[in-house]
């Protein structure tokens, strides 16, 4: 059975046609396969490593890789507080090593320093918080605490915050740029209930505003341009990285070559409750807002205070959240108040005074330490240590957490935000009850009974085939708009419900059951419920099964006429959720939908496999 | 046994369908509005906390009343205007319709809208003069086509006036007066002249471009004494204008703010004072720029500008004696449909109820409750001074009028007094584009020098390509076509119209001879059967004419009215073909449906053939190679869609680029490359067809009897020759009936289209269907979408003949087992 003959594979010519065949057949092979091995792999990738195409991704069993996917998540994906805490040596993700004799007593201390010193929500992030298209590990957790909060009412949280969120997916706050002057952390509604996540997030679940690293991230390097050879020649210094170079804590002396950009970044960038405000600036104060508001009612009316007299106003410590008067203190520290009021209050300062009570003295904490500081001011914010001993001592979770994390978020919003699995599941059962009993019904009726009408009904139906499909999609959407069932299953499953091929096919293969069969069961008695139930059908499963299946083909794959008759999110079905979901999540987590979305299919193809190859109907000339 | 399963299983099924599309709540009381969008929770600026502060209120007093934010489904790479339409199609519109200028017209002559009148007039007429501009009543009070009544169809909450916006310190830096804005043409040009300096990045303002630009001619046209578009109250209709002796004196200053040639400080020749590309939002808050045109809102005057560092004045004046700034509102109105097509997850609700609380949001957006509250919010967050004076005069906040910024509220008011409000007559969600075809070309023609050196032959060049404009924006905009031409277009199109009935009757009379048995066959009477029967046939054949037949006779009837999806539609005969055949991007469309569906043939149609002589001969692994190339078949197009869209990714770390790179090509932009996009759009659907194409010709080949091949092989038949002398003519029928069908497939091409390009690049995709998508569910132009619909099928009918005929010529059979 084949055009190459028995007798011909054995000659030369026939071996190099049958190398050849296998050589072309292999190259297909592998740019059918290719793609889909891609599929899996891009479907566990973020983006620090969705450029590599390597089919087995490398955070697997490699801890470098992996521990680039973890900084680039512990940041949040923004590479601009990595620069903040790495001055000068990384300025994207991909470039993060893992760090050499991270020095853990130091981390130690900084945990103690910590614990003794709680600081505030101005002072450092919620690690895995949030990401482009991504539900990061604290995200899952912080949404997940207010779904048990309010039983899983969407409706229950809108009611306790006054918010109208659509989804469970809304339900992050992203914190960004907490070091800039115009960030507000709340203590009230649902901004006030994400602080109080916050603060209670462990160690490992934050990193730090670092204002030096900033100040030298976003003052001196675009000033210096990358190179800090720059730096040193224009001022004769000698540093061998950024982060070498000593931040002031009080405004430098006018000589100084930090002097203009501490300035511009105190009065203009940093956020307030990272500056300390000197008592001689309070007359300053007091005078500008004499003249701002003319007298003390006005201002106590806006600030909504009780002041008799503008001398009796002080500057609060801590500056509170929000309101007119924070409003105001930025505006003096920003356009009134001279530089000698301000100083840099850093947390790495205070860190160093923690260290230097502690131990009296750099020789014995450079013993303590096993560090060899030659001054208080060497020691530096210990963001290497932080970063590397939150990934060090979770490594396994870590892993694990990027194996599901996008198939997390994928399940996430296919199984609770718009359900689309749970829909698609009701449709394609739908559609193929209808298949299987609509058409079968009406093919048995015309073979079983041939009535005198047969020929006209068939043409009825096959006449459908010359309706042009692309006419018929606009009134077909129309009419369900005009009974109401946009937005039902009704509207996905009823209109194919009957089809006039299918019914053609059937009763081909109804007509070929033998009639004599049917002659003798009916002598015998059989209703004719039984003939049709289990005689014609029972015969005709083969067939039935191809119908069941191209049912389950067309619903499951069905994208274009659900995604016009389904728009409300409560009735998307799967490849309209996809279609969907890969506009707005990123690369990995639409990968991972895909994946999912395949394994049904999938599924099908695998227990069903021989009813499709069997169930092939070829058209022959009679 | 089995049927009672079976049985149950349905009651079950039906039961969840119902549970889930099932009425959700009862509660008279409780009624739960759609509005267009509510403020963020999560942002902290003052201007979002003040409205949060606006609803928290709304909600205190309204307790009933339970507000959702609309959240519609997007297509990528669809407009903005055309999102809301797609969701009153889809059912999912929101209650409270968000309305601007422009699209304000679109939304009335569809019905779109529910008139306020009703509500307005049981409210104290006063809050409405304080809320309404004076010049914005021509705009929400108007007469409806139609209609011979003025009715209120929106109401505004937010009122704004496009005025000169500088910065001081850019003013200041390039030698100029900080408190002085240019205050006429000449001044402004100077202005800009004085502050450019693209050297160091610096511009004197910024005009857009792309394909509304002409959106920043505008303001110069009114001041130079024209408008874009006025009604005629003699002929009862719009009429673009701008094609004035006004028009020309705007484009004249237009184009020397663009394309004045002059030198820069590096000595290197620059064209104009603007910057009209590049990322000028972030160079505007850097300080690259001096000016720009920017709105000015009555509450919050400029929001959160810092007065020391930002100036407002009245738009520069031009030969009018006045500044153009244009007055704009945003608007909300009231669904017309609301609580009876948009129910979507919603469950049942009164419409009447619906609409009142509707009014009652809208009604308290904007009212002096909302306003005194959003204006505390605002001082308490320090912005007490920046807010208008007039407001803080009001609600008892005078103490703050000593601080207001100089100027602001005199160059609200002046602009308010000269201002014209943004184009809202016939189809204007258009006139922007409109006016930019000449702009354009214009632009280009000056560049070129091919506008003539005198000033005369400057203006009359000048003047013939507006005019040539503001035909087209009548004709293709407004409709206004000169009789003569409309009746030799519908004539033709009456042809056409003759010609696609007899067609279509000539493809129906065919099939319906084809399948007409040739010899009467007589059956016995069956009237014992005759209840069974009709049971039996009652599902398929009440389907079959609901969605078959019915739908086929009222597309036909669409396709002669003007089909509106609210209200009535009137019959237009064969209107709709007349635009339709004189439509360029019809044309264009399907030309670009041909070139899909030869390279889809072209490529697309023999390889599974081959792959499946490759796999009935190769040696070994038979059933390996026939699952991996079945694998495509198993995820669904639109995954297959995507994971090319993988492939296709233009950036360097795009795999087909990668690829490419390291055997030392250069990378390519795929989907994004016009020349090649169509040809990206075509391949995926070619990768995956292949396998589970082949397998019925796999099928197929089983059936040649082997002493054929035998027989041949003694006559000294080689491979091909076998191949061409019993594979090919053996499989003649199944090839020419899977051509047939591919063939009509072929022309439906927009799923996978949309999904992957959405007509781009550049409308390098864009096929026939996909513009009847387009036309239907993005714009709601139904009539005029199956109209293209008949028109494409046109094309497809002969081969429908041919597919049916050979079905009828033809048994089926399943395949029967494999060779294992």
């Amino acid at each position: 059975m084949s055009i190459i003959g028995k007798v011909g594979r054995k000659s030369k010519k026939a071996r190099i046609l049958s190398y050849s065949i296998h050589i072309v057949l292999l190259i297909g092979a592998i740019t059918m396969i290719y793609p889909f091995l891609l599929m899996i792999s891009f479907s566990f990738k973020s983006n620090v490593d969705s450029t590599s195409l390597d089919l087995i991704p490398a955070f697997i069993y490699e801890d470098e890789a992996l521990y680039k996917k973890y900084i680039e998540s512990r940041y949040n994906e923004e590479s601009s507080r990595l620069m903040d805490n790495y001055p000068g040596s990384w300025i994207s993700f991909s470039e993060v090593r893992l760090p050499q004799n991270p020095n853990k007593n130091l981390f130690q201390e900084w945990n103690d320093f910590l614990n003794e010193n709680p600081p505030s929500p101005y002072h450092y992030y919620v690690a895995e918080h949030y990401g482009r298209g991504i539900y990061p590990y604290a995200q899952r957790i912080f949404r997940k605490e207010l779904r048990k909060e309010n039983n899983g009412s969407l409706v229950e949280f809108n009611q306790k915050y006054n918010t109208g969120a659509q989804s469970w997916e809304e339900i992050v706050v992203e914190e960004k740029d907490i070091y800039r002057r115009n960030f507000v952390s709340s203590t009230t509604g649902y901004l006030g209930r994400f602080r109080e996540f916050k603060e209670n997030t462990p160690l490992w679940m934050r990193y730090f505003v670092n204002p030096e690293g900033n100040f030298i991230n976003s003052e001196l390097i675009p000033e210096y341009g990358d190179d800090i050879a720059n730096f040193n020649q224009d001022n004769g210094t000698s540093y061998q990285t950024w982060s070498d170079i000593p931040i002031p804590s009080k405004v430098p002396d006018l000589q100084h070559p930090l002097r203009d950009e501490w300035v511009h970044y105190t009065k203009k960038v940093i956020n307030i409750r990272h500056l300390g405000i000197n008592s001689e600036a309070e007359m300053y104060f007091q005078a500008m807002l004499q003249d701002k508001y003319g007298d003390i009612l006005t201002l106590n009316k806006t600030w909504n205070t009780t002041f008799s007299n503008f001398a009796s106003i002080s500057i609060p410590d801590p500056i509170p959240d929000s309101g007119a008067m924070v409003e105001d203190l930025a505006y003096f520290i920003q356009n009134v108040a001279l530089p000698e009021h301000i100083y840099l209050k850093s947390i790495t300062a205070d860190f160093r005074d923690y260290l230097g009570n502690k131990y009296q003295s750099l020789t014995t904490l450079n013993k303590a330490l096993n560090t060899s500081y030659s001054s208080y001011e060497d020691i530096s914010f210990p963001t290497r240590e932080l970063d590397y001993f939150s990934f060090s001592q979770r490594k396994g979770a870590i892993r694990r957490e990027f194996l599901w994390r996008n198939y997390a978020m994928a399940l996430d919003q296919m199984l609770s935000d718009a359900r689309s699995l749970q829909n698609t599941a009701i449709y394609v059962l739908l559609s193929i009850f209808l298949a299987i009993t609509v058409n079968p019904l009406a093919a048995y009726a015309l073979s079983r009974f041939k009535p005198r009408f047969s020929y006209q009904i068939i043409l009825l139906f096959m006449l459908t085939m010359a309706f042009p499909a692309m006419v018929m999609g606009i009134p077909n959407f129309l009419m369900l708009k005009n009974l109401s069932l946009l937005n039902t299953f009704w509207a996905l499953v009823l209109p194919a419900a009957a089809d006039g091929y299918f019914i053609f096919l059937l009763k081909g293969f109804f007509d070929s059951l033998p009639r004599e069969l049917y002659e003798s069961a009916s002598l015998d008695g059989a209703s004719e419920f039984r003939l049709f139930w289990q005689f014609t059908l029972y015969l005709s499963k083969p067939i039935l099964a191809v119908i069941a299946l191209g049912a389950f083909n067309a619903a499951y794959r069905n994208f274009l006429f659900a995604f016009l008759v389904c728009q409300d999110q409560s009735m998307w079905t799967l490849m309209v959720h996809i279609y969907e979901l890969m506009q707005r999540a990123s690369s990995g987590v639409g990968y991972a939908a895909l994946v999912i979305a395949a394994l049904p299919t999938l599924g099908v193809f695998i227990f069903f496999q021989r009813i499709i190859i069997e169930g092939i109907v070829i058209p022959m000339e009679k | 046994m089995k049927n009672v399963k079976l049985f149950v299983i349905f009651i079950v099924i039906i039961n969840i369908v119902n549970s889930l599309c099932g009425t959700v709540n009862t509660n008279q009381d409780h009624i739960i509005l759609k509005v267009f969008e509510l403020p963020d929770p999560r942002k902290t600026d003052a201007y979002t906390k003040a409205n949060i502060a606006v609803i928290e209120a709304f909600k205190q007093k309204y307790p009933h009343i339970e507000l959702r934010s609309f959240s519609g489904i997007k297509i990528d790479g669809m407009d903005l205007d055309s999102g809301p339409l797609m969701a009153i199609a889809g059912g999912v519109a929101p209650d409270i319709m968000y309305v601007n200028f422009r699209q304000s017209d679109t939304y009335i002559q569809n019905n779109f809208l529910y008139p306020l009148d009703e509500f307005m007039d049981e409210e104290d007429p006063e809050i409405f003069d304080l809320r309404v501009e004076k010049p914005v009543w021509q705009v929400i009070k108007r007469v409806k086509k139609g209609d011979s009544e003025e009715k209120v169809w929106m109401l505004p909450y937010e009122t704004l006036v496009r005025v000169l916006m500088y910065r001081k310190d850019v003013f200041k830096r390039a030698g100029l007066d900080p408190n002085q804005a240019p205050r006429n043409w000449e001044e402004f040009k100077e202005y800009a002249q004085i502050l450019s300096n693209p050297a160091n990045g610096n511009y004197g303002t910024i005009l857009a471009s792309g394909p509304q630009a002409a959106y920043d001619w505008l303001p110069f046209l009114w001041a130079a004494g024209g408008d874009a578009v006025q009604y005629d109250q003699e002929k009862e209709r719009w009429e673009a204008t701008f094609a004035s002796q006004a028009g020309v004196t705007a484009m004249e200053f237009y184009l020397k703010l663009t394309t004045s040639e002059w030198k820069d400080s590096n000595g290197r020749i620059q064209n104009g004072f603007a910057i009209r590309e590049g990322d000028w939002g972030y160079m505007w808050k850097d300080g690259k720029i001096g000016m720009r045109m920017d709105y000015l809102s009555q509450q919050n005057m400029a929001g959160e500008y810092d007065p020391n560092l930002y100036g407002f004045a009245p738009s520069p004046a031009g030969p009018s004696g006045q500044g153009g700034s244009e007055i704009n509102c945003r608007m909300m109105g009231i669904f017309s449909e609301a609580g009876i097509s948009n129910n979507a997850g919603l469950g049942d609700r009164d419409p009447e109820q619906v609409r009142q609380a509707a009014w009652n949001y809208i009604k308290f957006y904007d009212s002096e409750e909302a306003r005194k509250i959003r204006l505390k919010v605002m001082i308490e967050n320090g912005y007490g001074r920046m807010q208008n004076p007039v407001f803080l005069k009001r609600y008892g906040y005078e103490e703050y009028l000593r601080y207001a910024p100089a100027g602001w509220l005199e160059t609200f008011e002046t602009a308010m007094r000269e201002g014209n409000p943004e184009p809202y007559g016939d189809n204007c969600q258009k006139v922007y584009e409109f006016m930019t075809y000449p702009l354009d070309e214009l632009i280009r023609m000056d560049l070129n020098g091919e506008l003539g050196n005198t000033p005369e032959a400057r203006r009359s060049a000048i003047y013939t390509v507006l005019q040539e404009a503001e035909q087209r924006t009548n004709e293709e905009m407004i409709g206004t076509i000169p009789d003569e031409v409309r009746i030799q277009r519908e004539r033709i199109a009456g042809i056409i119209a003759a010609l696609i009935l007899l067609t279509f009757a000539f493809t129906l009379w065919k099939v319906w001879k084809i399948l007409t048995p040739e010899a009467k066959v007589t059956t016995k009477k069956n009237n014992k059967y005759i209840f069974y029967i009709s049971i039996l046939l009652a599902p398929a054949v009440i389907s079959i004419l609901m969605w078959k037949y019915i739908p086929m006779i009222s597309g036909s009837l669409m396709a002669v009215q003007d089909f509106k999806l609210v209200g009535d539609s009137q019959f237009i005969g064969v209107g709709n073909l007349a635009v339709v055949l004189f439509d360029p991007t019809w044309w264009a469309s399907v030309g670009r449906t041909l070139y899909y569906m030869s390279l889809s043939l072209g490529l697309g149609f023999f390889p599974p053939i081959i792959l499946a002589i490759l796999l009935q001969e190769v040696s070994k692994g038979k059933l390996i190679y026939r699952v991996i190339y079945y694998l495509p078949a198993v995820i669904s197009g639109v995954i297959v869609i995507y994971l090319w869209k993988l492939l296709y990714s233009p950036s360097d770390s795009g795999v087909l680029n990668q690829l490419l790179m390291s055997i030392g090509l250069p990378k390519s932009m795929w989907i994004r490359d016009e020349s090649i996009a169509m040809l990206c759009v075509v391949l995926p659907g070619i990768w995956a067809g292949m396998g589970p194409g082949s397998l019925i010709y796999l099928a197929a080949l089983k059936n040649i009897p082997n002493d054929m091949y035998e027989a041949a092989e003694i006559d000294g038949a080689g491979f091909f020759a076998k191949i061409w002398h019993i594979v090919l003519p053996s499989l003649k029928a199944l090839i020419i009936i899977q051509f047939i069908a591919a063939f009509i497939i072929a022309a439906q091409s927009s799923d996978f289209i949309l999904i992957m390009t959405f007509g781009g690049p550049n409308e390098a995709t864009r096929v026939a269907d996909l513009l009847i998508f387009e036309k239907a569910y993005l714009y709601l132009k139904f009539g005029l979408a199956t109209t293209m619909a008949w028109l494409l099928s046109l094309l497809m009918m002969g081969f429908t003949i041919l597919q049916i005929k050979y079905i009828s010529k033809m048994e089926f059979r399943t395949a029967k087992g494999d060779d294992k």
